[in-house]
């Protein structure tokens, strides 16, 4: 029962074009036809989205690469991985008494 | 050489009175084809718009093995299918999540009584493949003669058949899933 009912419909909307008319275009569709190929070419320009992506992504990887740079240098020199003393000599090792 | 091409000629040089005598000809064609796709009104008036202004510019590489009216309609499909490309692209970047809702298209020229049931129609039309949705369309809603279909999509009889025969199937399976939820919508 149920499945004759939905086959019904189906049927119902597989032939629901039928008795169609065209419809009609809009009146000043003309007008805006002329106006655009009346219009002076060149005055702005279309980017491709291809374009758009490419500089997203260097965006992306150039900021990433400068957040990685910043952050081990950071980390570095909370490490106290070369200090610097004031005379402006890089200091490697503080106790010289190396024979002792 | 039969009219269409003379203007087409005339077109190529700007004559301005023979382009208006050629979107007399086809304006309809075109709207209609575009109203199939797009299935909202201000789309399809920009898809003609396109149209035609593709029609005027390319004038000259018109070949004249084709027909005029082939030649359009080529176009036409073309044309409407980059348009929902780039709407579908620029809805998925949208924020606003309401624009991604496209509402029930009610055609114009549908008979009165068959509104409600076209309406579903044409939102599973929208569910097709490319092709099928393109050999539909033209055979169904456009009502152009097969081999017509198939010399403005480039492929055989046999191929068109096979298309129909595919998309008529794949829309009766997915009407038949959309039945028990048919009065919601």
């Amino acid at each position: 029962m149920m499945e004759n009912e939905q086959e019904k419909w189906v049927n119902e909307v597989m032939d629901s074009l039928q008795g169609m008319q065209r419809a009609a275009p809009p009146v000043d569709l003309f007008e805006a036809i002329e106006a655009r190929i009346t219009k002076p070419k060149g005055k702005g320009k279309i980017i491709p989205m291809r374009q758009i992506r490419w500089s997203i992504a260097i965006a992306a990887v150039l900021l990433l690469l400068n957040v990685v740079a910043i952050r081990s240098y950071t980390v570095n020199n909370n490490n106290g991985y070369a200090s610097v003393d004031f005379t402006g000599n890089t200091q490697l090792v503080s106790d010289f008494k190396i024979y002792e | 050489m039969d009219r269409p091409r003379v203007l087409l000629k005339s077109i190529e040089k700007g004559d301005q009175a023979a382009f208006r005598e050629l979107y007399d000809l086809y304006s309809k064609q075109v709207y209609n084809t575009a109203l199939s796709y797009a299935q909202n009104p201000d789309d399809a008036k920009e898809i003609a718009q396109d149209v035609f202004t593709n029609v005027f510019r390319k004038a000259d590489t018109f070949r004249s093995e084709a027909k005029v009216s082939t030649w359009i309609y080529r176009i036409t499909i073309n044309t409407s299918l980059n348009f929902l490309k780039r709407k579908k692209r620029v809805l998925f970047l949208s924020i606003d999540e309401q624009h991604n809702d496209q509402p029930d298209f009610d055609h114009p020229g549908v008979l009165l009584e068959n509104r409600e049931a076209a309406r579903s129609l044409f939102r599973t039309i929208n569910t097709l493949a490319e092709q099928q949705k393109t050999a539909f369309i033209l055979s169904y809603v456009d009502d152009l003669p097969r081999q017509e279909v198939a010399d403005i999509m480039g492929v055989s009889l046999k191929a068109v058949e096979s298309l129909l025969h595919r998309a008529k199937k794949n829309l009766r399976t997915r009407l038949a899933s959309e039945y028990p939820n048919r009065k919601k919508r």
